[in-house]
């Protein structure tokens, strides 16, 4: 093999193809495969269904705990860090999907976030060992003609779910389904957590399809951090009190 | 009846994700002052609305007037880059922030010289599309 054909194959493998695989898996429009392309505008909650509840009601003690001590000065949203999963499905913004034959894209306005799934069949590497990400490892496959989708490896996050600070592990598992109904797309989240919820904790909402393009989010650091310095912390820096939460050499 | 209160907000699903929460402002007592628009940043998190305004005493002051994110406002609530504009006078109402020292609060409306009401809508992610007011 020639040193050129060499180095197209190394790079092939590293950008998550397969040779093989490409076939297994179907674009939009093929049979069982919906059609999700297009941007998505917000609409709010599935009609009919019990609203959605906040992960307190779910949270072990642990989780309470930490969202107690936990000072919104330290929120990385403060700097521009985007939210994670299922945080950013709990947004009131608009979306785009594009299918492509080996994975999905899935554009937010929020945060600008880009995540890519990982159609099965494809050849696609697991994640390694050291492989967590604020937005995870996410793996998707059509079923019963909804796209679903189950992402994993995330890094910890003090807003694991929405915006309690009811923190996420990184054991969180999270199933997206998205479906179309007509001119609607609908989806259900369940997130997993064995560290931090009693039981699985969803999300359902709908989106219509729009002409309208998505609009740039453009956070602005400066901006974004303008409020935190005005939260009063000094009851985080009361010595009675760090005495009481930190090891004594921290303390000292 | 305080207890049937909170466990009704803790089953409902909080808002959005609010870039951070309006406990810095004094949501109790809004402010309303009338001025005119110095400056209009179309920004997340928050599109910004800078208002040059006249204190009792006549001392000239600008206040800092955040908004939700650009998109909400465009998508949910109706706004135009064009709604609110540098030199228009307007009608401000607004959550302050409690040293009122520092001219910064979070918008609930804004009211145009010829009488058109922009709100902020500060709950749209909960309720999804709806009015914004």
């Amino acid at each position: 093999m020639s040193r050129a054909a060499c180095a197209a194959l190394l790079f092939a493998l590293s950008a998550g193809y397969s040779w093989s695989g490409v076939s297994a898996q179907s674009p939009a429009a093929s049979p069982g495969v919906p059609n999700l392309t297009g941007i998505w505008d917000r609409k709010g909650p599935i009609p009919g269904r019990p609203p959605n509840v906040s992960p307190v009601t779910l949270a072990k003690a642990r989780a309470i705990g930490f969202s107690l001590a936990f000072d919104e000065v330290l929120l990385p949203s403060y700097d521009c860090s985007p939210v994670s999963i299922p945080v950013i499905l709990n947004d009131n913004y608009n979306f785009q999907i594009t299918q492509m034959p080996d994975r999905v894209i899935l554009r937010y306005e929020k945060e600008d976030v880009v995540r890519t799934v990982w159609l099965e069949g494809h050849g696609h590497p697991s994640p390694g060992v050291y492989d967590f990400t604020l937005h995870g490892h996410s793996r998707g496959r059509y079923e019963n003609n909804q796209l679903v989708i189950e992402t994993t490896k995330f890094v910890f996050d003090p807003r694991g779910f929405d915006d309690s600070y009811i923190p996420s592990s990184t054991q969180k598992k999270v199933t997206e389904r998205y479906w179309r109904e007509g001119n609607l797309l609908r989806m259900e989240s369940v997130s997993e957590d064995p560290l931090i919820l009693r039981e699985p904790y969803g999300y359902h909402y709908e989106w219509e399809l729009t002409q309208n393009p998505l609009i740039a989010f453009d956070c602005v650091a400066e901006d974004s951090g303008f409020a935190r310095k005005l939260f009063d912390t000094k009851k985080y820096q009361d010595p009675d009190l760090i005495h009481l939460r930190l090891p004594v050499y921290v303390a000292q | 009846m305080k207890c049937a209160l909170c466990a009704v907000a803790l089953l409902i699903a909080s808002n959005a994700s609010a870039h951070h929460s309006l406990s810095l402002f004094e949501t109790a007592a809004p402010v309303t002052f009338q001025g005119r628009v110095t400056r209009v940043d179309w920004r997340s998190p928050h599109t910004i609305i800078f208002v040059e305004a006249k204190e009792p005493g006549g001392e000239v002051v600008e206040w800092r007037v955040e908004t939700v994110p650009n998109s909400w406002l465009i998508n949910n609530a109706g706004w135009t880059k064009d709604s609110v504009k540098p030199g228009d006078q307007v009608k401000v109402e607004l959550y302050a922030y409690g040293d009122k020292t520092i001219k910064y609060g979070f918008l609930l409306r804004v009211t145009m010289a010829d009488g058109k009401v922009w709100a902020s809508p500060l709950d749209i992610g909960r309720r999804g599309r709806g009015d914004p007011n």
